[in-house]
């Protein structure tokens, strides 16, 4: 069940209205506070197994595990009993998981053609949708209740914290220690979650449905034959994957912390706008912010972090994103991309230390930096969508060496970098307006008790109904 | 119960006001006129006369419909018409500026090299070839055509049970909505859109193509359906014949292209190639657009289908495909 389907407009209903039961005055009397909140916890987990096993019933089955598994690791932690086997048990049974599920084949095919052996047997194995978020997120729960951040839950608490089904299958990684204190507020259903939460989620149906999707069509079209297409066409292509990655990835984001938001419940949000960023550090303050302070937190300091010289920072840095691309996907071309990210983290972390104490911030030299680090991202994301590493080169060498070819001058391809240009320059303005220093995306919320408020949200959703790319799409990030 | 009521209200006066906002945009984004049954039979129906028409999701075009309700704009108009033009929503070039059809470039072509011709196109949404066979007769026998009449079709493979329909005179007519309540909510354009796009979805959803569909099918090829082709084919010509006109089929296919952008070559299938045989044996002009269409991408790396805002290659002719289209056209006609 994707949010972009009727099915979950059904679904919706079906788990807000009878949580909203719990709104009325004789119910609300009857019941005791923790009775209401275990009936509310209960409805939503097990909405979110019914969420997640639309897909297939036998991938609730996993998640039931892994949640038992870091439930007992957890509980045995904080009561001190075999600690040690327990926090092995709780981290490295997720990432069993994972790399059965997701890297079996990807391991076995590197193994056989580095000893040249015909065939080792790949299984056929299907790969559970959303696993690499769920087993990161119950990775963070044994290690929060490890570094005592917070305490052990019980067994339904865990069991939500993971299956949240606004959450499950395309993140935000959220972390248990955000996470667990919300169950514990037993605040009724309001308006004004419900409002707010709403139009969170068409802003990011609109930028999956509308921008993305739309963008999909000649962005699938050049990965395909890139070497049919000029280069201005190619050209345009990389930029628009780069505009519809952000839209699905950041859509869907949106559309989870709206959907929670209805519920009462707060996500951080994942994506600030991305392309502003001025260096490739501040890029990943901006991009799947989730992700960046999941891999810090978990991987990187974990691994030293810089605290153990200069060496093993650059090493630790390259290891982490090397990581980090790997988790996207099993193949050498997300390793590749997550490659280049981490030299280039190194690169600007050594640019730093070279020139610390200067200072430079011309809006010039703010520019350039903003239009090379994009460039670099542009050039990284190519690695990130081609199939394989021919394909990626082809579309390079068509983006450095001008040649002719069909020339595609798309048109949502257009509309979209406008209006991105646009929004960004909008949430410029905001941020002078309020003095603030950086300039931070933010959700364009209306009171929808004025009925201004209303014509723009109705206005919107019908907006959206006209442009919205009808074929099917699935968003990117279910992949991984 | 009042703050409910009040918000209720506030809600459907925004609501009607949105759909203001959104049937505005509609005008110039996805404006067709609603389509009428036509007794004549000439076609199975014909669009609102004299109607503005715009359309942005596949192309952007505005175009404009002519008295009898197809598209024909071209301003210099005779009494008789030389060349009668039938084919599907390609040849009505909904997807094209009204000067940019095939129909009205041939004209410009005819006027420009001093030829007393005009041709007349009775193009229509959803009209394949087969159902403008079955409406031949009666659209012979309305515009009466000197020398031609030209069907554009994107198929040469059909189906038996339609085959046979069309031989015993029960293909079934396309249905119009012309009175009623869906009728006046076709009027509506923010509607007609949403039902487009709900279409859309569904076929989607369903894994169906939306595009027309110029994939051949691997049908064998059976006696009887030789038979029924050879049927076909042969009161298509006789009618055309006993009218004073030589039918001419345009096949249009799209064209196919490979990973470094060289066109895949195609051969005719044994049921395609048993439509070009009938043609063949009962004096039916064929013409295959694909060397045509082939050539024109090789020397301006231009495909003939396809727009701004769809996939490359796909979808209805554009511009550069109409253009391609008229010059075939006008070449067989003046060189024939």
């Amino acid at each position: 069940m994707v949010f972009t389907s009727i099915e979950f407009f059904v679904f919706f209903l079906a788990v807000y209205l009878p949580i909203l039961l719990f709104n009325l005055k004789p119910l609300r009397n009857k019941l005791s506070e923790k009775t209401q909140l275990s009936c509310k916890h209960f409805i939503l987990l097990v909405s979110s197994y019914i969420f997640y096993g639309w897909w297939d019933y036998r991938f609730c089955l996993l998640m039931l595990l892994l949640t038992f598994v870091s439930w007992l690791s957890a509980k045995n932690i904080s009561q001190n009993k075999h600690r040690r086997l327990f926090t092995v048990t709780g981290i490295v049974f997720p990432l069993v998981i994972l790399g059965f599920f997701k890297y079996f084949n990807f391991f076995v095919d590197g193994f056989t053609s580095l000893f040249g052996i015909e065939s080792a047997g790949a299984l056929n194995i299907i790969l559970p949708v959303g696993i690499s978020f769920y087993t990161f997120q119950s990775m963070s729960y044994t290690i929060d209740v490890l570094k005592g951040t917070i305490a052990s839950h019980s067994f339904s608490d865990v069991a939500l914290y993971i299956s949240f089904f606004p959450q499950l299958v395309a993140g935000p990684i959220v972390k248990a220690a955000d996470f667990m204190p919300q169950l514990k507020k037993n605040e009724p259903l309001n308006l004004c979650d419900l409002s707010v939460g709403l139009q969170i989620f068409m802003f990011g149906l609109f930028k999956k449905i509308v921008i993305a999707d739309n963008l999909s069509v000649f962005v699938d079209d050049v990965f395909a034959k890139p070497l049919a297409f000029s280069s201005l066409s190619v050209i345009l292509a990389v930029i628009s994957y780069s505009v519809q990655i952000y839209c699905d990835f950041s859509g869907y984001s949106d559309m989870a912390i709206g959907v929670a938001r209805c519920f009462g419940y707060n996500f951080r949000p994942n994506f600030n706008i991305p392309y502003i960023s001025k260096n490739v550090s501040e890029f990943w303050k901006r991009w799947h912010i989730s992700l960046s302070g999941w891999l810090q937190e978990y991987l990187y300091i974990p691994l030293g972090g810089n605290r153990k010289g200069t060496a093993r920072k650059y090493i630790n840095l390259l290891l982490t994103m090397v990581l980090g691309g790997l988790w996207h996907g099993a193949n050498y071309t997300f390793v590749f991309w997550g490659l280049l990210h981490g030299a280039a983290l190194c690169v600007h972390k050594l640019w730093l230390t070279l020139k610390k104490g200067k200072k430079s911030s011309g809006v010039i030299t703010s520019a350039a930096s903003v239009l090379f680090t994009y460039a670099f991202v542009c050039v990284c994301w190519v690695f990130f969508r081609a199939e394989n590493f021919k394909t990626a080169i082809d579309v390079l060498s068509k983006m450095f060496i001008w040649s002719g070819g069909i020339n595609q001058i798309f048109f949502w391809s257009v509309f979209s970098i406008v209006l991105l240009v646009a929004a960004t320059a909008a949430a410029a303005l905001k941020a002078k307006k309020e003095g603030k220093k950086s300039v931070n995306g933010y959700y364009p919320v209306f009171d929808l008790n004025k009925i201004s408020g209303l014509i723009i949200f109705f206005s919107e959703i019908m907006l959206i109904i006209m442009f919205a790319y009808t074929g099917s799409n699935p968003f990117i990030y279910f992949q991984f | 119960m009042k703050k409910v009521f009040i918000w209720l209200l506030k809600a459907f006066t925004a609501g009607l006001a949105a759909l203001c906002i959104a049937n505005l945009l509609c005008f110039f984004y996805y404006n067709l006129p609603v389509h009428y049954t036509n007794k004549s039979g000439t076609t199975d129906y014909y669009w609102d006369a004299d109607h503005f028409s715009s359309r942005g999701t596949e192309g952007f075009a505005l175009t404009k419909t002519d008295e009898n309700g197809f598209v024909n704009t071209f301003p210099y108009k005779k009494e008789t018409v030389d060349v009668l033009i039938m084919g599907s929503s390609h040849t009505e070039g909904f997807n094209v500026n009204e000067d940019e059809n095939y129909t009205y470039l041939l004209n410009s072509k005819f006027l420009e090299n001093g030829l007393d011709k005009y041709a007349y196109s009775i193009g229509t949404s959803g009209h394949g070839l087969l159902r403008n066979l079955k409406n031949l007769e009666n659209a012979l026998e309305a515009y009466r055509p000197q020398e031609y009449v030209v069907i554009e079709t994107t198929k040469i493979d059909f189906d038996t049970e339609d085959l046979e329909q069309l031989n015993s005179g029960t293909y079934e007519t396309l249905k119009s909505y012309d009175s009623g309540f869906i009728y006046a909510l076709q009027k509506i354009d923010y509607f007609r859109l949403v039902h487009t796009q709900y279409n859309s979805f569904i076929k989607s959803s369903d894994n169906e193509d939306d595009s027309p569909s110029p994939v051949q099918t691997e049908a064998a090829v059976t006696d009887e359906y030789i038979q029924l082709l050879d049927t076909a084919i042969r009161n298509a010509a006789k009618t055309a014949s006993d009218k004073g006109c030589t039918l001419v089929v345009f096949y249009s296919p799209s064209l196919e292209i490979d990973y470094n952008g060289n066109v895949i070559k195609r051969e005719y299938t044994q049921v395609q190639q048993s439509f070009i045989t009938a043609c063949g044996k009962y004096g039916v002009d064929f013409i295959d657009m694909s060397e045509a269409f082939t050539a024109m991408y090789e020397t301006t790396d231009r495909l003939p289908f396809g727009f701004s805002n769809t996939a490359v290659g796909t979808g209805h002719i554009n511009k550069y495909g109409h253009a391609c289209v008229a010059q075939e056209l006008y070449d067989f006609m003046i060189g024939g």
